[in-house]
């Protein structure tokens, strides 16, 4: 067998790749002065590596973006990358290591709603400010909302509470819920059932998944066969359709919040045509009709089809999206509030408290953006997507506003 | 779920049906457990690997049952210099070293399997489509094929084990090893075909089963519970109590599951073994102390 | 038999341990402080395997019945560091009366087995009692003005907390050194080699091994409440057989027949990822690479070498002496 140096060369490449964290990287084009340093508290490895693998490409890819077109107020950005391995105990050191020996101005979250939790408490005391990537509506809530915490990504109830609306409209009346024993499917499944009984419809018994169960069968076969649909806040989503249509459940499907960004949809096969999503961002580039997104598109790698080149494999739209409005968000409060160090943090956050919309531009690239200031949750508009024809399409959109619950903090009085 | 007969029998079948999978994996769990004395933290891992396997068979070759041939292939080869460098030094050793050395394995597979077939789960879609109706629902065929080749997979190696001269000679050294060493029974070559036959078996059960769950880079990790459960339960070096117990777990899980939310079920149906296990601490069929 | 060296070694370290945290700053004092409540979940184990005869696989559980135990009390005691403390030995104490009684009859494999089954199955109830546990999210602890005997403290992960932890943990390796040179220690022994031997010379072999299996539980559940305050959020995966998983490979890389090795296992372990998680994600695959080492060419864990250098250095003097 013959091995040439190019070759040898580039498996070393590949392996030395394979071996390293993301690079840390300044690209300096058009920008002058220190860099603003922005850490990523990310899932590369663990069970949440599938969504931390689309949070690490978007984040990368956008800060070189970024600093390709003049950084954020002219100066610019150096991102830190850590691994959580997606475990709480690693996950709040890294961040730690982040705020403490990285000396990060800004931070972009975990999307595990644990770490997440634990985290913005650690980065509230160091008034560091803590972008969450996670769509637990509790990590904004109560005792949990703290000043130096903003989510610029929907969450569990405001998806339900949009999407469940349009889909008693568009879909049908009775929905029964297949959930993930766990706070985040007991969550999504008391967010889904309010917002179908609030519009009008009916939520039949839910049945429950326990954590880790090898065989679904036995749950799977205990679902109302008479509702219209069902829908799934459960983390093996793959599985569960597979089972569920090839036990004769002919029902409409609907996915939990952001689940097409925890695998590709082509997985499904033929199964998975008509099966339905409530995500951020629509996939393909003709469902969006932004030039916004188009470049961004551009910039990443990412085809019209929604698939990056590198990989080949479908990108998790709302996870891209998720981090580029938190880009936006800095940007946007950096400049305006003529942010310099982070002693000037707090005034930014007093100034971001001021900001109701965020206009449609190049990090909002999906429309306005409202931003409520009692409890720094962002609301925009939820897409309704479905698999049609092998591809997964933009079906209806759950405007901005229908996707607004009531706040139970309110951190401008603090 | 409200009860009716025709409910109970089908939580009762899927669950004779769902236990032929979870003895087809413990099997090799425990020969090694019973044999060189090992509690092999990366069988989960090696039955992972399987699936990943049958992963890219079926999406870049497109044939899945290639993957029952190539897999097992693989982990059988695999496994050889494994046994060798990494686990033959700790047979007869306290059984904390064997469990560092294995959960070392387990730690490197994973870690492997992430890398390079990343951390997005894939599905493997069943080499036969349909189902049968039956007890209110469609079942799938797929499931009923395999769990019918898991069945005759435990049959010929019980015959394997009944009837072949090495069979003899792996009972022998389950009894003693110093013995069987005595009587001329070659222990290491024994060692040796267990360790390719165990890992052989992981792999073929996880080929099997990669149509019946997610495949991912972890998958392994949740079995691992659930397979040492069956093959302590059933008497360890006793391959049809395994299977019995197995068989016992998914009975039990189904029917409690009626009565109980599902999580308490799955609860009750692994607490149901631990007075099994102070009646008979040895296994339902376990006879050596 | 008192082990002197191997208490040496384990102070020395910790002594060591702390040291280093007012040298090498914040973030590396934090890290210390979680390793240092992880060194007595390590110890349990090794009570619990190489004294009790119980290979417990739920012993993160019994830690994180600890953990909980400071989580709810916090509120009830308003910050009494003391009383907490006492709570979380108490909290794992009982639940390991509960799990020792349950394996104890049962055989070496079949205990493994049997607290795997109380581990899983603790792990499925608390992911599902979110009222009571948090559920994945975990529970914070609640902001109080702790104190210990009315010296004010801070909780979380800083030198205040790395003190306090590697304080009690220096009280309870001089404690275990002081009790293995008693006569009662020799009986743990004799009923941990032989149980039915020590059973016809009239010991109750099963209320010793239940004994020290509820003090191992106390001393988990004690490191779960250290933990708590450390961490200040406890999570249901605290509680989980992967983290029972981790407590057993600490105590086997640092010697699972001493006591001393468990804080040498959780540093040499915890420190490697922190290490390496700065240049590579493949961590785990290095991790196993180190514990596969350890098994071939440390099997006995970092104490045993200290038998492999008193045989190499014995085999020099019998050579100079011929």
């Amino acid at each position: 067998m013959s091995f040439s140096r190019r070759a040898f060369l580039q498996s070393g490449t590949a392996a030395a790749a394979m071996l390293s964290l993301p690079a840390v990287k300044v690209l300096a084009a058009g920008t002058s002065g220190d860099p603003i340093v922005i850490g990523h508290q990310c899932e590369l490895t663990g069970w949440d590596s599938a969504t931390g693998f689309w949070r690490n490409m978007a984040a990368t890819g956008m800060c070189d973006w970024l600093n390709q077109n003049g950084g954020i107020a002219g100066r610019p950005i150096k991102l830190v990358t850590v691994d959580t391995k997606s475990d709480v105990d690693t996950g709040v050191n890294q961040l730690r290591k982040l705020i403490l020996e990285e000396k990060v101005d800004f931070v972009i979250g975990s999307e595990i709603s644990s770490i997440a939790l634990a985290s913005s408490k650690v980065a509230n005391e160091h008034k560091t400010l803590y972008m969450t990537m996670s769509t637990s509506e509790a990590t904004t809530a109560k005792a949990n909302a703290v000043p130096y915490q903003f989510r610029m990504n929907t969450n569990s109830a405001a998806t339900a509470a949009g999407a469940a609306r349009k889909y008693v409209d568009l879909v049908g009346k009775r929905w029964t819920t297949l959930f993930a024993d766990i706070k985040w499917g007991q969550s999504e499944r008391d967010w889904w059932q309010k917002g179908v009984a609030a519009a009008g419809g009916e939520a039949a018994t839910a049945v429950a998944l326990p954590v880790d169960a090898p065989d679904l069968l036995p749950f799977v076969a205990q679902l109302d066969s008479s509702a219209d649909g069902i829908y799934i806040p459960v983390l093996n989503a793959l599985q569960a359709i597979q089972l569920l249509r090839s036990s004769g459940y002919a029902q409409k499907i609907v996915l939990a919040g952001l689940s097409f960004s925890l695998f590709d949809y082509r997985e499904l096969g033929e199964m998975g045509e008509g099966t339905f999503g409530i995500e951020t961002a629509p996939l393909l580039l003709k469902d969006m009709a932004s030039p916004d997104m188009e470049n961004i598109y551009k910039a990443l790698g990412i085809g019209a089809d929604g698939i990056w080149a590198e990989n080949g494999k479908v990108v998790g739209g709302s996870m891209l999206l998720g981090i580029v409005q938190s880009l936006g968000f800095l940007k946007a409060n950096v400049e305006q509030s003529g942010w310099k160090t982070k002693d000037d943090t707090a005034a930014l956050i007093k100034h971001a408290e001021t900001i109701a919309t965020y206009a449609k531009g190049p990090l909002f690239p999906l429309g306005d953006v409202t931003m409520r200031a009692q409890d720094h949750q962002a609301f925009m508009d939820i897409y309704l997507l479905q698999i049609q024809g092998g591809v997964v399409a933009k079906y209806a959109v759950a405007p901005k506003d229908s996707t607004i619950y009531p706040a139970d903090v309110d951190l401008t009085k603090g | 779920m409200a009860f009716t007969w025709q409910v109970l029998a089908f939580q009762i079948v899927n669950g004779v049906v769902w236990a032929m999978f979870l003895g087809l994996i413990a099997l090799g769990l425990n020969a090694i457990f019973g044999l060189l004395g090992l509690l092999n933290m990366a069988h989960g891992a090696v039955y992972a690997i399987g699936a990943v396997i049958a992963w890219y068979m079926v999406h870049q070759l497109g044939s899945f049952w290639m993957a029952a041939i190539v897999a097992p292939a693989i982990a059988a080869a695999v496994s050889i210099p494994i046994y060798k460098l990494v686990l033959r030094p700790t047979i007869g050793k306290d059984m904390m070293i064997g469990l560092v050395a294995t959960s070392g394995l387990l730690f490197i597979i994973n870690d492997t399997l992430l890398a390079l077939y990343g951390g997005s789960p894939g599905l493997v879609q069943p080499p036969i489509a349909g189902g049968v109706r039956f007890l209110g629902i469609i079942y799938p065929t797929y499931r009923l094929v395999a769990a019918a080749l898991a069945a005759a997979i435990l049959i010929a190696f019980w015959l394997f084990l009944k009837s072949t001269a090495m069979g003899l000679w792996i009972r022998c050294v389950a009894q003693s090893p110093t013995l069987a060493m005595a009587s001329g029974v070659p222990v290491e070559r024994v060692y040796l075909i267990i360790v390719v036959l165990s890992a052989a078996l992981a792999a073929l059960a996880g080929v099997l089963v990669a149509p019946m769950t997610t495949v991912s880079h972890q998958m392994g990790l949740s079995i691992l519970g659930p397979a040492f459960i069956v093959v302590v339960v059933g008497g360890l070096g006793s391959l049809g109590g395994a299977v019995a117990a197995a068989i016992l777990m998914g009975i039990a899980r189904g029917v409690l599951s009626i009565y109980l939310p599902p999580t308490y079920a799955e609860v009750g149906a692994i607490a149901l073994f631990l007075p099994l296990l102070l009646l008979r601490p040895n296994g339902i069929f376990g006879a050596r102390s | 038999m008192r082990d002197t060296v191997g208490l040496i070694v384990s102070l020395s370290i910790l002594l060591a341990t702390c040291l280093l945290a007012t040298l090498i700053g914040e973030f590396w004092t934090g890290v210390l402080a979680r390793c240092v409540t992880w060194m007595f979940l390590a110890i349990s184990f090794t009570l619990a395997y190489s004294y009790a005869n119980i290979p417990s696989v739920a012993q993160a559980t019994v830690f994180g019945a600890g953990a909980y135990a400071v989580i709810w009390a916090a509120p009830a005691i308003a910050g009494n560091i003391a009383l907490m403390l006492l709570a979380s030995m108490i909290a794992g104490g009982a639940v390991a009366l509960v799990f020792g009684l349950l394996v104890l009859r049962m055989s070496h494999s079949g205990a493994a087995i049997g607290t795997i089954i109380l581990a899983v199955a603790f792990s499925m109830l608390g992911n599902a009692a979110i009222g009571l546990t948090g559920g994945t999210d975990g529970l914070p602890l609640a902001s109080e003005a702790f104190h210990l005997f009315g010296i004010p403290i801070t909780a979380g992960p800083n030198i205040g907390m790395l003190l306090l932890g590697a304080v009690l943990l220096a009280i309870l390796l001089a404690g275990f050194w002081y009790i293995s040179g008693r006569r009662i220690w020799r009986i743990v022994r004799a009923v941990q080699q032989n149980a039915l031997r020590a059973q016809v010379l009239g010991y109750n072999a099963v209320a010793y091994r239940i004994a020290i299996y509820v003090i191992s539980g106390c001393i988990a559940g004690l490191g779960g409440g250290l933990y708590a305050l450390v961490s200040r959020h406890v999570a249901i995966e605290t509680i989980g057989l992967s983290m029972s998983l981790k407590s057993i490979l600490w105590a086997a890389v640092g010697g699972i027949s001493s006591i001393y090795g468990g804080p040498i296992g959780v540093l040499a372990i915890q420190l490697a990822s922190e290490v390496l998680l700065r240049w590579t994600v493949r961590v785990d695959l290095i991790i196993g690479l180190m514990l596969v080492a350890v098994a071939l060419w440390l099997p006995q864990g970092v104490m045993g070498l200290r038998t492999r250098n008193a045989n190499w250095i014995s085999t020099i003097k019998q050579w100079r002496r011929t």
